[in-house]
């Protein structure tokens, strides 16, 4: 496999910044479309790619970066000819708000996009995100400072502003950790002696422009009316001819989800509270854990079925089928087990599941936002602590190069699915919960001997603020789009 | 035993009538789930699926009238069906029906003239695939009531440490003893038995095997190579055509999807889409009788139809998920069936030897399906709140009620809970 071109593919997309724990989502408006794109132009050079070489890697506390991402209203906005947004994939040109897509993701209710802060039909429209990262605060508000000077002038118009932050640990505030399971690339991490090939994919899953797991390309954007300095963009790899502007960028899903802490682990006390009526931590830890499939640890619940071996884990080689074939260690509608199947769908081979799980894999790059309900993240205290005031919850992102069968499939036929593997009324207990279901009240299945154990009446803790489908370009498309009014 | 039969109604629609009906249909289609439904299809214990399509005449012909197809799978025989039809939607068969050619005139209208009208036009298919055959729809709903109850059963009582054959017995003394569900006591219908039919079909197909390879060098070498594929991609599909597509999509547990192909033309090509529809049909009813095609345990019902003399493939199916989880399934492991079909059919991508390659040019194969795809205007779901892996499991729990089970057996049976 051909290296990917780590000096056009911008930073985030590959690298994750795990030394970055603070970083700032700040949501534009473009109101003078050559103002701002002379700013493009400007910042451009700024933009951090995927090169690992630099300040990053040698220095312990690294300079801060940018990113910067479009939606398809935002490409409109800076001057790209609707000729040329045409040839972007209909998801990311309808956006995240559609009457189908409500019912394909479960935005509904309490999460109706009429009720989001941001990316719904009552917001401000979005255009453009700049995601910057900092190792600590004073360093994020410097640089912060220091970005926004440059819209002075600049033809754009803040909208919105969200801050992330990576909690103790790298957990999310129910307070698992968070990030594990990653699909390493074909291209960019190293293959050598890796003990879990399976778990290698293909750059066209990620990057647009590259061969994906089919072997194919994606479908991907190109310049029909010829505008702005097309000398920047390369020809389209599979061979048309036109000039593409997906090459080395891809799409970014970004779903802010607030998560109800008290509500999850108050729920989960008075299931399994003790004869006596008090809280039994123990239990209540095993039934959240269960519901994940990996406990606070991170450690995986099919490799440790009895007890958290405790400190942190990213152990990330196992697979379901040999050990674990029928759920009894990790519920088979466990979050983890629905998100990322592995070898164990139940109508499929091992090797069948694999590629299968591998046709929908998605590199994901959240952040937590809002405060620390205990500074341990230790699920008992985060049972008893105070509420904090402000809202407490996920700023999911992800990368894929094909919204339709990755992220929406995820969401729609795993995640969000009753109906996942041979299940009836079965959604994931974390985040596929739906308050009313015309199949009824939903549930958790604990497989166990001699029969399982059902969890009933599960209710909703998250629920989703805001979000948007966006386009992440290359460093040279990002040029290209500065010069685009030329 | 029950004989499952797909009902097709074709007929051609009066000219200027095009807009008029499909409006009115459309509006059928909203409100079909309905108890309150001008189209009372709800009522019925016999109709698993229904819908109607209209179909375009083709683009270079417009001689040719627009058609209005009525899809129905259903239980029992044609004829009572149809009555059955005739009972639960007349004033909306009238109102449908009067806007298309042959239709008796407002005085001529009785339940013996309707019939005669869709008798007449009742169409036969070339290819159908049941996904759980020989179930009848009452037996579909009373065998999710049983695994209902049971499962209430189970939830109630503490089983913890027993032996799997106890925990069984319990259970068939709960259901033999529940008067809503002691039905449960008789066998099921038996479910029909196809292995003479299979080795019938393998004496015969094995002296055909150096026809068939024949036949498959000479579409390579005249056909596949010289053959233009459409290399549609994804992203120039028509927003307006995904639009009216996706209003009737992911609503229920299942979804329907109507997809209308050109044929390519010459015979070779004809001839060589009935030899594999052929053949898939006779598979759908001896092989795959587990409710899978391939593993695929997506699909309740599908049939594909060749009409306009060979012209164009209207295919129609009831399936489970969404769409892109069903064209990811067939790709990931029906390719080679999915390109046996559609590689006759225009704009396909390029096969090799009829079988190989074609869908795995996945961002191609995708469009081109979708682009085929034409909206349903109304359609019908007896059960949408089961899938076909429910309903299959609900017979299986069913007939492990009058099993002999040793502990093992009796383990894997509580699986299915």
């Amino acid at each position: 496999m051909d290296k990917v071109d780590v000096n056009e593919i911008q930073g985030i997309i590959l690298r994750g910044y795990g030394k970055f724990d603070i970083s700032c989502f700040v949501l534009l408006h473009v109101t003078n479309a050559p103002a701002a794109r002379t700013w493009l132009g400007r910042i451009a050079p700024t933009v951090n790619t995927a090169n690992r070489q630099g300040d990053y890697d040698t220095n312990p506390k690294p300079h801060p970066v940018l990113n910067i991402a479009f939606t398809y209203a935002g490409l409109l906005a800076l001057g790209l000819q609707q000729a040329n947004t045409r040839s972007f994939v209909n998801e990311f040109r309808e956006g995240m708000v559609t009457a189908h897509r409500q019912r394909l993701l479960g935005d509904v209710d309490q999460s109706d996009p009429t009720l989001w802060r941001w990316g719904g039909p009552k917001n401000d429209v979005l255009h453009i995100m700049l995601c910057l990262y900092a190792t600590d605060q004073p360093a994020m508000d410097a640089f912060r400072q220091k970005v926004a000077a440059e819209f002075e002038g600049a033809g754009l118009k803040v909208i919105g502003r969200l801050d992330g932050l990576t909690l103790e640990g790298r957990r999310e505030h129910f307070g698992f950790r968070d990030g594990i399971g990653q699909p390493k690339m074909d291209g960019y991490d190293e293959n050598t002696g890796d003990p879990s090939p399976e778990n290698h994919v293909a750059p066209g899953e990620f990057l647009l422009g590259y061969p994906n797991e089919y072997g194919v390309y994606p479908d991907t954007p190109t310049i029909a009316q010829p505008q702005g300095d097309l000398n920047l963009l390369k020809s389209v790899a599979a061979g048309s001819g036109l000039k593409d502007l997906g090459r080395n960028g891809t799409y970014f899903v970004f779903r802010q989800m607030s998560q109800d802490v008290k509500g999850f682990w108050s729920d989960l006390s008075n299931r399994t509270r003790n004869n006596d009526g008090s809280d039994n931590s123990a239990a209540r830890i095993q039934l959240a854990s269960k519901m994940v499939g990996r406990w606070p640890s991170g450690a995986p619940i099919t490799r440790y079925p009895t007890a958290d071996p405790g400190g942190l884990s990213d152990e990330d080689n196992f697979g379901f089928r040999e050990h674990d074939p029928i759920g009894e260690q990790c519920p088979i509608g466990s979050h983890v087990r629905r998100t990322n199947p592995r070898d164990g769908l139940q109508d499929s081979t091992s090797a069948q599941s694999t590629k299968i799980t591998n046709h929908h894999r998605l590199l994901r790059r959240g952040r937590a936002y809002g405060p620390m309900f205990a500074r341990s993240m230790h699920p008992d205290d985060l049972l008893t602590a105070p509420q904090p005031a402000e809202e407490v919850g996920l700023l999911f992102m992800c990368f894929n190069a094909n919204i339709a069968n990755q992220f929406d499939f995820v969401q729609a036929n795993w995640a969000g699915s009753e109906k996942f593997e041979k299940f009836y009324n079965d959604p994931d207990p974390l985040m596929g919960v739906q308050r009313s279901s015309p199949i009824g009240p939903a549930q958790f299945t604990i497989q166990a001997s001699p029969v399982r154990k059902i969890v009933p009446n599960l209710k909703r803790y998250v629920e989703v603020r805001g979000g948007a489908f966006m386009f992440m370009p290359s460093i040279s498309a990002i040029r290209f789009l500065a010069s685009i009014g030329d | 035993m029950t004989d499952f039969r797909t009902l097709t109604v074709v007929v051609d629609v009066k000219r200027g009538a095009e807009s008029s009906l499909r409006t009115l249909v459309d509006g059928f289609g909203d409100t079909i789930q309905n108890d309150d439904a001008v189209i009372r299809f709800g009522r019925s214990e016999t109709i698993h699926f229904a819908r109607w399509v209209l179909i375009d005449p083709p683009a270079n012909e417009p001689s040719v009238p627009s058609r209005l197809v009525f899809s129905c799978n259903h239980d029992g025989p044609q004829d009572a069906q149809l009555k059955q039809i005739i009972g639960l939607a007349s004033a909306a068969l009238d109102a449908i029906y009067a806007m298309c050619e042959e239709y008796p005139a407002p005085g001529a209208r009785n339940d013996e003239s309707r019939l005669q009208y869709l008798r007449t036009h009742a169409a036969p298919v070339n290819s159908i695939f049941i996904g759980a055959p020989d179930r009848t729809l009452l037996q579909i709903r009373d065998e999710a009531r049983l695994r209902e109850g049971i499962e209430s059963f189970l939830d109630s009582h503490d089983f913890t440490g027993r032996p799997a054959r106890d925990v069984v017995k319990a259970i068939r003394d709960f259901v033999f003893n529940e008067s809503a569900l002691s039905w449960a006591r008789e066998p099921a219908p038996p479910r029909a038995v196809t292995l003479p039919q299979l080795i019938l079909f393998c004496i015969i197909a094995l002296p055909l095997v150096p026809v068939v390879l024949i036949w498959l060098l000479i579409l390579r070498i005249c056909y596949e190579r010289v053959e233009k594929p459409s290399n549609l991609l994804p992203s120039r599909l028509d927003p307006a055509l995904l639009k009216i597509l996706e209003r009737r999509e992911d609503i229920y547990v299942q979804n329907q999807f109507s997809q209308l192909m050109d044929i390519k033309a010459g015979q070779f090509r004809l001839l060589t889409l009935r030899a594999v529809l052929w053949t898939a049909n006779f598979m759908g009813h001896n092989l795959f009788k587990n409710g899978t095609i391939n593993s695929i345990p997506s699909i309740h019902f599908y049939s594909w139809r060749i009409m306009d003399g060979g012209k164009r493939l209207l295919f129609l199916s009831n399936f489970d998920g969404s769409w892109q989880n069903y064209l990811g399934d067939f790709i990931d492991k029906a390719a080679f069936g999915l390109n046996g079909v559609l590689s006759n059919c225009a704009g396909f991508p390029v096969t090799w030897f009829l079988f190989l390659k074609g869908v795995t040019d996945v961002e191609h194969y995708k469009a081109w399906a979708r682009n085929a795809n034409i909206p349903t205007q109304a359609w019908y779901t007896a059960y949408p709140t089961l899938d076909v892996k429910n309903i299959n499991m609900n017979s299986t729990i069913r007939l492990g009620l009058l099993k002999d089970m040793d502990e093992q057996a009796a383990a894997d049976w509580l699986r299915l809970f």
